[in-house]
């Protein structure tokens, strides 16, 4: 609600979200040089830069680890877009690093902007005249009513169904404390307080596990981890040397060369994967080659995503199509990718790929063909496989950010508890849960409360 | 031409009668017009006043100089501090009245005030001239003048009494409708609801058998509603607990084919929180019993009021069923239990002041105005006359905000939200309820109520040293450091922990064991003797609150400082709403209806988008 007035400082990714190159943070309002202070490590602090400066500086983790050098441009109020003081800062366009800095942005007092909101303080500052102003009110408008619908839809139903149910649990029990308190004259039993106990402490594990199973989150931190995996010598070694630009993994002509498990990390525009090579799938006598199989199965089961690796010039055999029915059966997402495509390829193929409907590519491991055609499918995909789209970060440090305060509120809930305060305490506490809450699903409560009331017990003379 | 009247109230039910005297306190000329000068500021349903939310209204009327408090007090015959099990922002005064004598107190009240007149007529019609409001016509034809009007007709408007399938014209049991208001206020644009709300039988207590029902006493020391009074003189009487049995439901139940409610003659919304029985044995069939209390109509009646049994059920079924109640077996009903439907116009048609969008200087309050409760309609009837007084001055309105008064989150309710059933007070509706107390309800409002002139000066400075006191004595505490080994055997005798150094008392008052009276050994300051006067007890009742609840209280403060940045943008009356061709068109058409008075207000209105502030903000801006 506060984002209707301009007074406070706010911070978000200025460039369209995704993985661009590069991405412009943009932090305005009257804290703007005090939050860049808190975010950056430069040689001096950016709150002794006059205006319109452009320089280099650090952006540390909370482990002081480099997480990225990043450009600065200061603008000071009135010479800036909102009108107000603004710090740009571009950095690499990741949206791990884009996140890091939007997270840390808030850590040090910013609130995520609203979409379109940057515009609307350049408006309210003059800095565009009303013709502007209307011609963007409609863009605005479009923006800010697709936005939770959007960003809910956006970080997949699984989190706006939780927030559905957390918010349906929490109203419950603002019902039963209410009740208490407008209806103390009723005939009606009151909830205890040992359960309403028990079931803020379940909310609050609840929030927990969204807030720390964030998927998203953790792909992006650890990297997307991307299984090579396929019968023995179709190429997967050499798959993985030739995206790492490197010889990494031992290749040979014979079957059953990788033993173990091999994985490492690659950069492919601005998203983190982590390539595993696996040892080749068969059934086998040799014991040390047996180990290696049974490891395979335990990393394409930890793998968020599979590329099944199949030797284009041999017509299928039974172990590449029980692995191509696997990844329907465990609903991996996959990508199927046809090596050596340098040879004279078998026709019976093709067919039984597209029989499954399964997505692929031609490669070539050994010359190089078709990589870049295979990277650009990892890079278009990375989104969905994270659970991102545009403006995501952003919306997911709002989301985070809610979740945190609601958080916040039920830890004082069960401080009024233990403490034995009466209803109208607890009320208060479960009441700012709510209004967390309701910054993404925009929901108001007093009247569902009294709503819930009237439906549920039998009240009044 | 000179006006016979600046404002005419027309209605003396609990909003007219406080419309009237607040308007005339401001220096108004007014003039009470009312059917019937026996039945002033009758309590047409139960004989009680305040309760839980409704308490802290009346609480806040009196701070502002309105007479509901003093009238209560002076009727007031079983008097109970409710919820005190609870903190002290939810405790909520409640008393039962003798009927006849609230009436009769209220009246001596209006005569007593300096420029009120009353008068018995039958007000049909308003004057209109230029859009603007001029005067009301009588029945009888003759014209009455004035710069303003005030409407509070309560549930006379068309009303229609439902007992079974038979219907009579009337306002309340025993008198006649009002006709023509509501045709002449169509016919201004305004647009009219329909409403129903019940009550129930009356019986004669010679018949009731009190040797098997529960008795109920008041508080051993009631707790005046007024802050000028300072204790009750009147004789309290009990009131009297019985319950429906599985035979009065079958009873009710038998009676349904024969409902107004159930068979779809009644066709206005009536209020959930206040069904009738024969709704709640229908809603809630599994509840084998549901309480009945018996409350006094007054000191010199046998006459009770059967709270819990709203009905309107045939008569043969309201006494058949009351037969069925343990202790009621022989009973005699003296009234009949009742529905009435009445017209309503939804309170999103007036500003904030309840002047009419419509009609300049037409105001409306009251249950008129889809409420329920004589509290409610009070409040409101305070605020029109304090509003239209102001307007005829030359002054600025008063609009309480939600976070100075529950006055103001009603008004803010009434012409911000959809009225989809009568309105009643809850405190949950606060939000914020831990600043609005009954305690404190004059240190927020009449230091106000005193500069406009509502109360008397004597008030204001009352109020002024009370404030006054609780700041520096507050700071006192924090400077006073009682000797170790004193304060240490003090709290031994309390349970409390002992302390290791010298604290001041100011952080030991924030155990919740430890009260300001702990120390009366410790000196003799009035803030520590339990004997001081009424002043000193209020210094101390505040200290307390505000030290413990600290916390608590300084949250709230700071949701009301963040409300209040969206409440100081205040939008122009004649905003062009139609030239935003941006807004969502939901947006539009509701904010060009309700036209908000402040941001704050518009963020309130179901169906305006945050987009829609956004763009509103923007071009307010501009
Ligand atoms: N012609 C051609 N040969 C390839 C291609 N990719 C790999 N090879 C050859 O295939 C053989 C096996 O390659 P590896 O990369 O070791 O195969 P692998 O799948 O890792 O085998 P295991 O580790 O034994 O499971 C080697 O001789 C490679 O040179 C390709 O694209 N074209
Ligand atoms: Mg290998």
């Amino acid at each position: 609600m506060n984002s209707i007035l301009s007074d406070d400082t706010i911070i978000a990714q200025a460039t369209p979200g995704g993985f661009g190159a590069l991405a412009v943070i943009r932090i305005s309002g009257p804290r703007a040089f005090p939050v860049a202070d808190a975010l950056l490590q430069g040689n001096k602090p950016v709150s002794s830069q006059e205006s319109h400066r452009v320089f280099l500086s650090s952006i540390l983790d909370k482990q002081d680890q480099l997480v990225d050098r990043v450009l600065v441009t200061t603008f000071r109020a009135p010479r800036s877009y909102t009108g107000q003081d603004t710090v740009e800062i571009s950095c690499h366009g990741s949206p791990y690093i884009v996140s890091l800095v939007l997270q840390a942005g808030v850590e040090a007092g910013a609130r995520p902007a609203e979409p379109g909101e940057f515009t609307r303080r350049a408006f309210v500052n003059g800095k565009i005249d009303l013709l502007q102003a209307e011609a963007i009110n409609d863009l605005i408008r479009a923006q800010t009513e697709s936005t939770y619908r959007l960003s809910l839809r956006q970080t997949q139903g699984w989190l706006s169904k939780n927030l559905q149910d957390l918010r349906n649990e929490l109203l419950r029990q603002c019902v039963l404390l209410e009740l208490e308190l407008d209806f103390t004259e009723e005939d009606l039993a009151f909830a205890d307080r040992k359960t309403i106990a028990d079931h803020i402490q379940k909310l609050k594990d609840q929030i927990d596990s969204i807030l720390s199973g964030y998927r998203n989150g953790r792909l992006l931190r650890e990297g997307i981890r991307t299984a090579i995996v396929g019968r023995p010598n179709v190429g997967k070694s050499s798959l993985l040397n030739r995206l790492l630009e490197h010889e990494r993994a031992i290749v040979s002509i014979y079957p059953g060369t990788t033993r173990d498990i091999l994985e490492e990390p690659i950069d492919i525009d601005g998203v983190l994967f982590r390539l595993i090579d696996t040892a080749g799938l068969r059934r086998c006598e040799d014991p040390v080659e047996r180990i290696g199989v049974e490891r395979t199965g335990v990393a394409m089961d930890s793998a968020d995503f599979w590329l099944p690796l199949i030797d284009s010039s041999e017509p299928l055999t039974e172990d590449d199509l029980r692995l191509l029915d696997s990844t329907a059966e465990k609903r991996r997402k996959t990508l199927v990718v046809l090596n050596k495509c340098d040879l004279v390829a078998d026709p019976s193929i093709l067919p039984q790929i597209e029989n499954r409907s399964l997505p692929f590519v031609r490669i070539s491991a050994k010359t190089g063909e078709g990589i870049s055609s295979l990277k650009q499918a990892l890079s278009n995909w990375a989104p969905s496989l994270a659970g991102l789209k545009e403006e995501i970060p952003i919306s997911r440090v709002r989301h985070r950010h809610a979740l945190q305060e609601c958080q916040k509120a039920l830890e004082r809930a069960q401080l009024s508890l233990s403490n034995r305060l009466s209803a109208e305490f607890i009320a208060l506490d479960l009441r700012q849960a709510l209004d967390a809450l309701a910054e993404m699903t925009g929901e108001t409560t007093s009247d569902d409360i009294l709503d819930a009331i009237f439906a549920q017990f039998c009240v009044g003379k | 031409m000179p006006f016979d009247y600046d404002i005419i109230v027309v209605g003396a039910g609990h909003a007219g009668c406080e419309a009237a005297l607040a308007a005339a306190r401001l220096g108004a000329r007014t003039l009470l017009a009312t059917m019937n000068l026996f039945s002033v500021a009758q309590m047409s349903c139960n004989p009680a006043i305040g309760g839980l939310a409704k308490g802290h209204l009346v609480r806040e009327i009196d701070a502002l100089g309105g007479k509901m408090g003093v009238v209560a007090d002076r009727s007031g015959i079983q008097f109970r501090m409710l919820n005190t099990s609870k903190g002290p922002s939810v405790w909520s005064p409640r008393s039962q009245n003798d009927r006849l004598l609230y009436s009769q107190e209220m009246l001596k009240i209006l005569e007593a005030q300096e420029r009120v007149d009353l008068r018995q007529v039958h007000v049909i019609d308003l004057l209109i001239k230029r859009g603007k409001i001029a005067g009301v016509r009588t029945d009888f034809g003759s014209e009455i003048s004035s710069r303003a009007v005030i409407l509070t007709a309560g549930t006379f408007l068309n009303g229609l009494m439902h007992i079974g399938l038979r219907q009579v014209f009337g306002g309340r049991a025993g008198e006649p409708a009002s006709r023509g208001l509501t045709e002449r206020l169509q016919k201004l644009g305004l647009e009219a609801g329909r409403l129903k709300t019940g009550t129930p039988p009356r019986i004669d207590g010679r018949s009731i058998d009190f040797s098997v029902i529960e008795r109920q006493d008041g508080d051993p020391n009631p707790r005046p509603f007024s802050f000028c009074h300072d204790r009750i003189d009147i004789l309290q009487q009990p009131c009297f607990l019985t319950r429906t049995t599985p035979e009065t439901h079958d009873i009710l139940r038998s009676g349904l084919a024969r409902s107004p409610l159930y068979t779809g003659v009644i066709k206005g919304v009536g209020p959930r929180y206040c069904p009738s029985i024969e709704d709640k044995i229908h809603r809630f069939a599994d509840k084998e019993q549901h309480q009945i209390f018996l409350e006094p109509e007054g000191r010199h009646t046998r006459e009770y009021y059967v709270n819990g049994f709203a009905t309107s059920l045939p008569e043969d079924v309201q006494l058949r069923a009351l037969r069925s109640v343990p202790g009621l077996e022989r009973v005699h009903i003296t009234r009949l239990g009742y529905a009435i439907e009445y017209d309503c116009f939804a309170p999103s048609q007036l500003y904030s002041t309840l002047e009419c969008k419509a009609v300049e200087n037409l105001y409306l309050a009251g249950q008129i105005n889809g409420t329920s409760g004589y509290e409610e309609a009070a409040a409101q009837g305070l605020m029109a006359g304090i509003n239209a007084a102001l307007k005829q001055r030359g002054d600025d309105p008063l609009v309480l905000d939600r976070s100075e008064a529950y006055i103001g989150v009603l008004i803010d309710d009434l012409v911000t939200k959809d009225l989809q059933e009568p309105y009643r007070m809850f405190t949950s509706r606060a939000e914020h309820r831990l600043l609005l107390r009954q305690d404190n309800a004059d240190l927020r409002l009449t230091p106000l109520a005193s500069r406009l002139g509502l109360v008397d000066a004597e008030r204001g400075v009352y109020v002024a040293r009370l404030k006054e006191a609780i700041a520096s004595n507050k700071q006192l505490l924090e400077t006073l450091k009682p000797d170790l080994a004193d304060i240490n055997s003090l709290l031994e005798t309390l349970g409390s922990p002992a302390l290791p150094a010298k604290e001041p008392l100011s952080r030991l008052l924030k155990r919740p064991e430890v009260h300001l009276l702990h120390f009366c050994s410790f000196s003799s300051h009035p803030l520590f003797q339990p004997d001081s006067d009424q002043f000193w007890r209020r210094v101390r009742e505040q200290i307390e609150i505000e030290v413990k609840y600290d916390g608590f209280l300084s949250r709230q403060q700071r949701q009301v400082e963040r409300m209040r940045r969206m409440e100081n943008v205040r939008i122009p009356r004649e905003w062009d709403y139609g030239r935003l061709t941006s807004l969502s068109s939901e947006g539009r058409e509701k904010l060009a209806h309700i036209r908000p008075s402040t941001l704050g207000q518009a963020s309130r209105i179901l169906g305006v988008s945050q987009s829609d502030l956004a763009i509103l903000m923007m071009t307010l801006r501009s």
